[in-house]
């Protein structure tokens, strides 16, 4: 029983990580109506980013995340507005597939400048916490809280200030949000902004929980298509949910399978739920 | 030099059956599918396994890799197919990495990732550098083989509905197509295809490991598909050709910059190829061969 | 003078032929234009070109002595004449609060006041400003998108059929009100399918057939026009 209540505590910040690149993910497919599977590499960006910052430059954590998110964030509207921004008018379809090319562009870039060797971030190893039993680490609670503070601002922003309301807006309908006076390809760019930014933020969340490597963003990917699917895809509150469940079932299903097919598992969850709910949980379009 | 060009182009045709076998399923029937690399891994694993373990015949392991990886098309089809086309591109994109996760980690079956070794070839009564050159013959003669089957299929009656389908699958359904039918038959011949590709790769390397899922290959047969012409078995197969050409012209990267090390050239050539792959999309959507008009002839006229 | 003026317009969608050929109305301030025709007949395009949202090949659009041809819909909007599209003319995932305000986005010094303001003319609106847009029924989707449109302090408003899918007593409700809103100086130009609704609510109108103008003139005169009634009407006496 305390092993299910130890997989449950580690399962829900391993779910709230994964939500964080998950409503990336959704946010950019809310607004542009585009699945950006550039997100890997994008991921191994932000956690470069935060290796520079907080290594190389001696930052502390915070200060590498923030980094992270603005370079990310950066990096993700340069290259959507120099890869695939030209080819939208071929379709979803056709821009998910250059953004896979994209991915491996991104990755080999981060691959040429930092080489494959695995390096960590410069934290203090710590005991675990225990509590009646269950061991906590201090840094994955500091991970947890830096992703639950971010998903906190993402929603701020899109519910209460004018520009988050405009981008809610063109997701909706961008035709009627044009003719309501917003810019439709701003509110897009910004959206890349924030959802590439949010993949940053989770690189450096993944590499202060483990290390880095240009693969990164590769190994967790599959759950967080995963989270932004279960959810339904473009939908915010729905990849948190997503993630949530999966970063779950992916710690209970070590109760029945071998941990290395965790992922599977997650996938096969996902393949279940869109067998009940083609347009996934949360999803209304 | 010779046994390098031989090697080439055999793994050339093996991709071409990719490509072929993509063609099928997305650019004729309009079905995005991302997972094509665990199809053509289950064809090479199966082949693999039936003839290490059960002793069959080569080629009656390749045609029952095939086979198998046939079925398995149509089995992911009808779980897959009321799916829309953006939920259908991630989630086969997530089976094909099932699929990895599997290789990697069913070890008694598969045996992780050291993968299968030793896994015979077909007996063809010459070996050394004679057999490789027979066995390019044969995999050549198999793509020509397909690309007749597939030019067949895309002018019959039956490629026709899948143009209808793509075109909009309301609208046959509406016209009294079964939709689901058609979808499933498509998986199957496709996955027959790629799983031909796999169970070839396999018996001519004698090894087969998770690595055949390097992401790279996928973009490849995308590339492929793209450059020479989706909808267009030729184009296909020509594509393939070229993107060899520019898979294997960046190996000469290496000789053009100095002071890098074996990872900053690798990296670069991906780099390269990913762009290639961005301005070929971007300045060439429909590939160099488009896909073939449908000529309409008015029956009545026709009298 | 009239305030819109469109002359010799041909338009239609990305590699079609023309919808419209060689179409002009005119608009004057305070006035309700009623634009009758056959389903097919270019009507909702000729709105959507004055809008912005479709590029005239030819032809003038003058608003106020100033062209708008060729402007964004943002930049048309901007310029006081406000589009409100038959169908998806809300935002279901917002609240009807937000949608308002997304209405009012072009200008949005001062909100909350105008928010309210617009909710004084449309009680039903202020009675659910909680409730997400989908909620609503046709007829307050309706209501609210005319709101919407109304945040902005329109010059004009072009309605394309406000009245499609609302019952009898509902499209009464709405025609009452678009003349409440021409009261206070803003013209009006409605696409309608309901030709004698529309004629006894207009001031003048324009009868297009086949993407040409086919008649014109006031509605009264059109309503008792006997060929009118017969051959645009369908009315069999």
């Amino acid at each position: 029983m305390l092993q299910v209540f130890q997989l449950l505590v580690n399962g829900v910040m391993a779910g709230a990580i994964l939500a964080v690149p998950a409503i990336g993910f959704n946010i950019v497919f809310a607004v542009l109506q585009i699945s950006n599977f550039s997100i890997a590499a994008l991921i191994a960006v932000g956690a470069y980013a935060g290796y520079t910052a907080n290594v190389l430059l001696g930052l502390p954590p915070l200060l590498a995340i923030l980094a992270a998110f603005l370079i990310s964030g950066a990096a993700g509207v340069a290259s959507d507005r120099l890869a695939l921004r030209p080819l939208r008018g071929y379709g979803a379809i056709a821009v998910a597939i250059a953004s896979l090319a994209l991915n491996m562009v991104l990755e080999n870039i981060v691959r040429f400048i930092f080489g494959n060797d695995v390096r960590s971030l410069d934290v203090p190893m710590m005991r675990d916490w225990i509590f009646e039993g269950i061991h906590v680490g201090p840094q994955a609670v500091f991970n947890f809280l830096v992703a639950i503070a971010a998903m906190v601002a993402l929603f701020s922003l899109l519910s209460f200030t004018t520009v988050g309301r405009a981008m809610r807006a063109v997701a909706d309908n961008p035709t009627l949000a044009n003719i309501k006076g917003i810019d439709p390809e701003k509110m897009a760019r910004l959206a890349v902004f924030l959802g590439m930014g949010m993949a940053g933020i989770a690189g450096v969340l993944l590499a202060l929980d483990t290390a880095v490597d240009p693969t990164i963003g590769m190994r967790v990917v599959l759950s967080v298509f995963a989270a932004a699917v279960l959810g339904g895809l473009g939908s915010i509150p729905g990849a948190v949910v997503g993630g949530l469940l999966i970063g779950l079932a992916e710690q209970l299903s070590t109760l029945v399978v071998p941990v290395a097919y965790s992922s599977a598992i997650g996938f096969a969850a996902i393949i279940l739920a869109l067998l009940l709910f083609p347009r996934g949980i949360l999803g209304d379009r | 030099m010779i046994s390098y060009l031989v090697a080439l182009l055999t793994f050339g045709a093996i991709y071409a059956l990719l490509a072929l076998g993509l063609n099928l399923m997305w650019g004729i029937a309009g079905m995005v599918n991302l997972g094509i690399l665990g199809y053509y891994a289950l064809g090479g694993y199966s082949s693999a396994l039936l003839t290490m373990h059960l002793g069959i015949p080569v080629w009656l392991g390749v045609i029952a890799g095939a086979l198998i990886t046939a079925l398995f098309g149509a089995a992911t089809c009808i779980g897959l197919v009321k799916l829309r086309d953006d939920y259908l591109a991630i989630v086969t994109l997530g089976f094909a990495e099932v699929m990895r996760n599997i290789a990697e980690n069913f070890v008694s079956l598969t045996n992780g990732t050291d993968g299968l070794a030793q896994i015979p070839r077909p007996r063809l009564g010459v070996t050394g550098s004679d057999f490789n050159v027979v066995y390019l013959v044969i995999c050549v003669m198999v793509v020509l083989v397909v690309l007749a089957a597939m030019e067949r299929l895309r002018a019959a009656p039956f490629g026709r509905v899948l143009r209808a389908l793509r075109a909009d699958p309301m609208v046959a359904a509406s016209a009294g197509k079964n939709v689901l039918g058609f979808q499933v038959r498509t998986l199957a011949v496709g996955g027959f295809v790629l799983g031909l590709g796999g169970a070839l790769y396999a018996h001519y390397l004698t090894y087969i490991s998770p690595e055949v899922f390097q992401p790279q290959l996928m973009i490849y047969v995308f590339l492929a598909l793209i450059l020479g012409g989706r909808g267009n078995n030729y184009g296909a197969v020509l594509g393939t050709v070229l993107v060899l050409a520019i898979v294997e012209g960046t190996r000469f990267l290496a000789d053009l910059v100095h002071g890098l090390d074996a990872v900053q050239i690798g990296a670069l050539r991906a780099f390269v190829i990913g762009v290639a792959f961005i301005v070929v999309l971007q300045k060439r959507p429909h590939g160099l061969l488009p896909e073939p008009r449908r000529i309409y002839t008015d029956p009545a006229a026709r009298s | 003078m009239s305030l819109l003026r469109a002359a010799g317009i041909s338009a239609g969608y990305s590699g079609r032929d023309d919808i419209l050929k060689d179409v002009g109305i005119e608009v004057g301030a305070c006035e309700i234009v009623a634009i009758l025709g056959p389903n097919g007949a270019g009507k909702s395009t000729l709105l959507k070109t004055i809008a912005g949202l479709v590029t005239p090949r030819s032809g003038t659009l003058d608003f106020d002595g100033r062209s708008i041809a060729g402007l964004t819909p943002r930049d048309v909007s901007r310029r006081g004449v406000v589009f409100v599209p038959q169908e998806a003319n809300v935002f279901p995932s917002l609240t009807i609060q937000e949608n308002l305000e997304i209405g009012g986005y072009l200008d949005r010094k001062e909100m909350k006041a105008r928010v309210a303001e617009v909710c004084e003319r449309i009680p039903v609106l202020s009675e659910r400003r909680r409730a997400k847009a989908r909620t609503l029924s046709g007829g307050e989707r309706q209501l609210l998108a005319m709101g919407m449109a109304l945040m902005v302090g329109p010059r004009i408003l072009l309605l394309d059929e406000p009245t499609a899918g609302l019952s009898p007593l509902a499209a009464e409700t709405l025609f009452r009100m678009i003349k409440l809103i021409r009261d206070t100086g803003v013209a009006v130009t409605i696409v309608e399918q309901n030709a004698i609704l529309a004629l006894n609510n207009a001031d003048r109108a324009y009868i297009l057939v086949d993407g040409r103008n086919a008649r014109s003139g006031p509605a009264r005169d059109m309503l008792e026009d006997r060929e009118i009634r017969r051959v645009f009407l369908g009315d069999v006496d």
